[in-house]
């Protein structure tokens, strides 16, 4: 049986689309299982050696990590 | 649609990401759904779903994504800076295999040394430098002491050694020699990004080119790229 990664998000499930690693974080790029019209990214940090998804902090990362997705993806 | 078994929709649904590819209301939820404070935070914990049962959700739900292209000048600026990173990633992991914890495993110590020697290995040492450069301190003003002691260190090894390069005994007598100074005729490392972002995209870019401020043969001071 082929399968995605997911998460739980907000009581929403999101299947992982791609995990890119870049300045010391992951990057990590979701898509709502249903609502497929809808994606949003995630950073994950290390917290006390635990894998922890926080939101992005700006504009300008949200930019920068939507970037990197394409570069990643035309490379 | 009752079946599906390409694998073409997930490659579709990756296209979702591309920058060209999405709608400007798409653009907004995503942002809205993406940037919040760190304190939002939830543990990273995957679980496996079965990849047929979402195909046919995706077919379902239509993957006719609006298209609209978004003149997004920021975002391009950002992917011109993102392939520079890459492309200086080999020189700028010559710090990660440098960077050491400290004996009370709290904090970190870089081998100025060993970094001095390998830059001093290097074809193109000033694009070599330019990569460690974007890597080493943690902050601007430790960045800065850093290339200090590693420009001394430079120096130090290349005269023992007899090597043919030039040598600056500080970071600011590198900056100051080479031209990277303000209005006031202080070193400026504004003056020296901009420089070295365009030669790195005349490097990137195929141009052969001289190493500009270690080559001994580029002996002239002040000479812009």
């Amino acid at each position: 049986m082929e399968e995605y990664n997911a998460i739980n998000l907000d009581g929403k499930e999101y299947i992982i689309i791609k995990e890119i690693p870049y300045n010391n974080v992951i990057y990590t790029y979701l898509v709502e299982d249903v609502n497929n019209q809808e994606f949003c990214i995630r950073k994950v940090i290390k917290e006390n050696d635990k894998d922890v998804l926080v939101r992005l902090d700006n504009e300008n990362e949200f930019n920068m990590a939507l970037n990197l997705y394409n570069q990643m993806k035309n490379s | 649609m009752e079946e599906y078994t390409s694998d073409k929709t997930f490659e579709e649904l990756e296209d979702m990401f591309s920058v060209d590819k999405y709608s400007e209301n798409r653009l907004n939820n995503a942002k809205k759904e993406s940037i919040g404070s760190s304190d939002d935070k939830v543990s990273y914990s995957k679980h496996k779903v079965d990849k047929t049962k979402y195909m046919k959700a995706f077919i379902m739900g239509g993957l006719s994504i609006a298209v609209a292209t978004i003149a997004l000048s920021s975002v391009i600026k950002l992917g011109k800076k993102i392939k520079e990173d890459m492309f200086l990633q080999n020189y700028s992991s010559i710090v990660s295999v440098n960077t050491h914890r400290t004996s009370n495993n709290e904090g970190y110590w870089y081998d100025i040394d060993a970094i001095a020697n390998q830059l001093l290995q290097e074809e193109d040492i000033s694009l070599a430098l330019y990569g460690v450069y974007n890597k080493i301190g943690y902050n601007q003003g430790n960045k800065n002491l850093q290339m200090a002691s590693l420009l001394n260190s430079m120096k130090f090894f290349a005269e023992y050694n007899n090597q043919e390069v030039k040598t600056y005994s500080s970071f600011d007598d590198f900056l100051i020699t080479n031209g990277f100074v303000d209005k006031e005729g202080n070193p400026s490392t504004r003056k020296y990004e901009e420089a070295m972002d365009n030669y790195v995209t005349k490097v990137m870019n195929g141009e052969k080119l001289e190493d500009p401020y270690f080559s001994k043969q580029n002996d002239l001071g002040s000479r812009k790229v």
